[in-house]
């Protein structure tokens, strides 16, 4: 009989530390992949079909070029708010990995 | 024949040999072949993965579409932001703790029947020939535009040169031929660039702006020749975005480090290299263009691609131009050579050890029929290349991720994410996204072109949703036939897990050394 958990299988039951890190790691995942998912998608559609991104606005840089360079920017961001995240998370994750090798968690 | 070029690629070849012997001295085991024995440090493997797209395909071919087409040259840029920090988001870690030689150990420990993993398997080999056939091709051109050797000789030098690599260094040598290639490509285009400003006043900003007075705004605006044009941008970004998480040349490289950090600390390497790398691809386009001329770049090429070399010879003579040719041709070398360790992931362990053999197989077969794999695609694939020579390749490697995209991801993302995902989900999506990325490009312009029934030239705008769905619409009618079991719940859950913290012993899944 499988513990109780809720409806997209998370343990719910299970101890803390590994429902914690679950949750944590997914939130952060999915929300920083959907907002560069989102702002890729806008300025690709925006380039693709629209003028909005044809002015011109310093010395021959169009906003089409400062948009595209931004997203490297944006990648950049994300990309260490992530490592950031992750790392305060390694001591959750080294606790999992001790209960694990207790027989805890299960 | 210049010789001079000669000279540089002869150096450059003696590089690549050297590193092999020196890995063919650490390499005699199966873990050894296919991830370097996990000995990678983030650092190196970040340098290495970046090498798959700081490229001669993208150093040439994005430089060279700027040079003629401006702006739109750099819708090939965009997406790879984009794609690396979902790779580090989403798969980088999974992958490091789920995985052990090959993409489809992964997908195994949640669908450990043979029938997924030889649906992997063959999906990696197609990707994997497109993407060899596009890269034996273009290096085959380049060496006999820069050397004059004939294109056949050319191909068949390479193939001889991927056996040696891939047989003798497996993964440890391929892995450092790629770092050696990106730190001298990323000098050769900075060094470049730096030329570049030089003739621009030393202001960067000074190419946009010489660009824009003498071609006139349009050179640095997108162009829209079409709804139908907007629609095929909007589908080549989507592959590229969403293609990388099912490459299998670029996911076996997270399997090379020992930790999951360091698997974190390789995409963001990678990303920086990117972020340098991609923003000296449009001054060093534009300025060729300005320095050339449009009808100087097409004379050489009609697509562009010696616009980079070319403006290296008129900035730094026949020096520099040997060095960049040398440099683009060992890129190929190294990119080849990964497509081909992955290949033999997919044929020796995947196809031979797992499904034929059920698991039954010592360390030492699954090396030799690693390595007869290696030697076997190699040869298999220099002979399509020598027949391959004149078609129009371009929109290949878009195929390949969109195939990477439309086949691989959804079960990658679902495997690891979705509880209600099983076994006829992966199936059908597998084959589902394989079928509809190939047969929409068998229906595209590419193959017919003013008659074709689809529209755009790349698939992944319908293919990729497509492919989703079916993983959806497999999981309902599977659990239909068969119901979910808690030992289902519980195979999930243990996945689940396992992609948080690995194997208990906070490190990679054991790898023989």
């Amino acid at each position: 009989m499988s513990a109780a958990s809720d409806n997209n299988g998370r343990p719910q039951s299970r101890s803390g530390p590994l429902h914690d890190l679950d949750r944590t790691k997914r939130r952060f995942t999915f929300t920083a992949a959907i907002i560069v998912l989102a702002v890729f998608f806008i300025v690709v559609i925006l380039a693709a079909f629209t003028s909005v991104l044809d002015a011109i606005v310093f010395s021959g840089v169009s906003l089409a070029y400062l948009v595209g360079y931004a997203m490297f920017a944006l990648a950049l961001v994300v990309a260490h708010m992530y490592q950031r995240k992750a790392k305060q998370l390694d001591d959750l994750t080294e606790r999992v990995r001790a209960q694990i090798r207790e027989g805890g968690a299960e | 024949m210049n010789a001079t070029a000669f000279v540089m690629f002869l150096g450059i070849v003696a590089i690549t040999l050297g590193i092999t012997y020196w890995a063919s001295k650490r390499t005699n085991t199966a873990g050894g072949h296919f991830v370097a024995g996990g000995g990678i440090t983030g650092w190196q493997n970040g340098l290495a993965i970046s090498g798959d797209y700081v490229s001669a395909a993208s150093f040439l071919g994005i430089s060279g579409a700027i040079a003629l087409t401006g702006y739109n040259g750099f819708y090939l840029a965009l997406g790879v932001p984009v794609a690396y920090v979902l790779v580090l988001l989403i798969v980088a870690e999974p992958l490091r703790h789920l995985g052990r030689f090959t993409m489809a150990d992964m997908i195994a420990v949640r669908f450990p029947r043979p029938q997924v993993r030889a649906a992997v398997a063959v999906n990696t080999l197609v990707i994997s020939v497109i993407y060899m056939i596009v890269q034996f091709v273009g290096a085959g051109a380049l060496v006999q535009l820069l050397l004059g050797i004939d294109y056949s000789v050319a191909v068949v030098i390479i193939g001889v040169l991927m056996i040696v690599y891939t047989f003798f260094g497996g993964m440890l040598a391929t892995t450092w031929i790629q770092i050696t290639k990106t730190v001298l490509l990323l000098t050769g285009a900075i060094f470049l660039t730096i030329l570049v400003t030089r003739a621009h006043g030393w202001n960067p900003t000074a190419v946009f702006a010489d660009t824009v007075s003498k071609l006139g705004p349009r050179a640095v605006q997108p162009q829209r020749p079409g709804f139908t044009a907007g629609l095929d941008t909007l589908s080549l970004e989507i592959g590229l975005a969403l293609g990388v998480m099912g490459l299998p040349h670029v996911m076996i490289r997270f399997l090379t480090v020992p930790t999951a950090k360091a698997a974190r600390m390789s995409a963001v390497v990678a990303l920086w290299v990117f972020s340098v790398f991609y923003l000296l691809l449009p001054v060093i386009g534009y300025g060729a263009v300005l320095e050339l001329g449009k009808e100087t770049i097409l004379a050489q090429n009609p697509a562009g691609n010696l616009a980079a070399p070319q403006l290296a010879e008129r900035l730094g003579g026949s020096l520099l131009l040997a060095f960049i040719a040398a440099v683009a041709f060992s890129t190929i070398l190294a990119v080849l050579s990964g497509i081909i360790i992955a290949s033999s992931g997919a044929f020796a362990h995947d196809l031979f050890s797992n499904v034929m053999r059920r698991g039954a197989v010592s360390d030492k077969e699954e090396l030799r029929a690693a390595r007869i794999a290696s030697v076997g695609i190699a040869a298999v694939a220099l002979v399509l290349a020598l027949g391959a020579r004149n078609f129009n390749l371009a929109f290949m490697a878009n195929l390949a991720f969109a195939i990477a995209a439309s086949a691989n991801l959804p079960t990658i993302l679902f495997s690891i994410y979705w509880r209600r995902f099983n076994y006829t989900g992966a199936m059908w999506s597998m084959i589902g996204g394989l079928t509809a990325a190939v047969g929409l490009v068998l229906i595209s312009p590419n193959i017919m072109g003013n008659n074709a029934i689809f529209p755009l030239t790349i698939p992944a705008l319908v293919s990729v949703p497509f492919g989703f769905f079916c993983a959806w619409l497999g999981s309902v009618v599977g659990e239909r036939r068969q119901p979910r079991t808690p030992e289902d719940d519980r195979t999930f859950e243990a996945v689940v897990t396992q992609s948080l913290v690995g194997t208990g012993s906070g490190s990679a899944p054991p790898v023989q050394h």
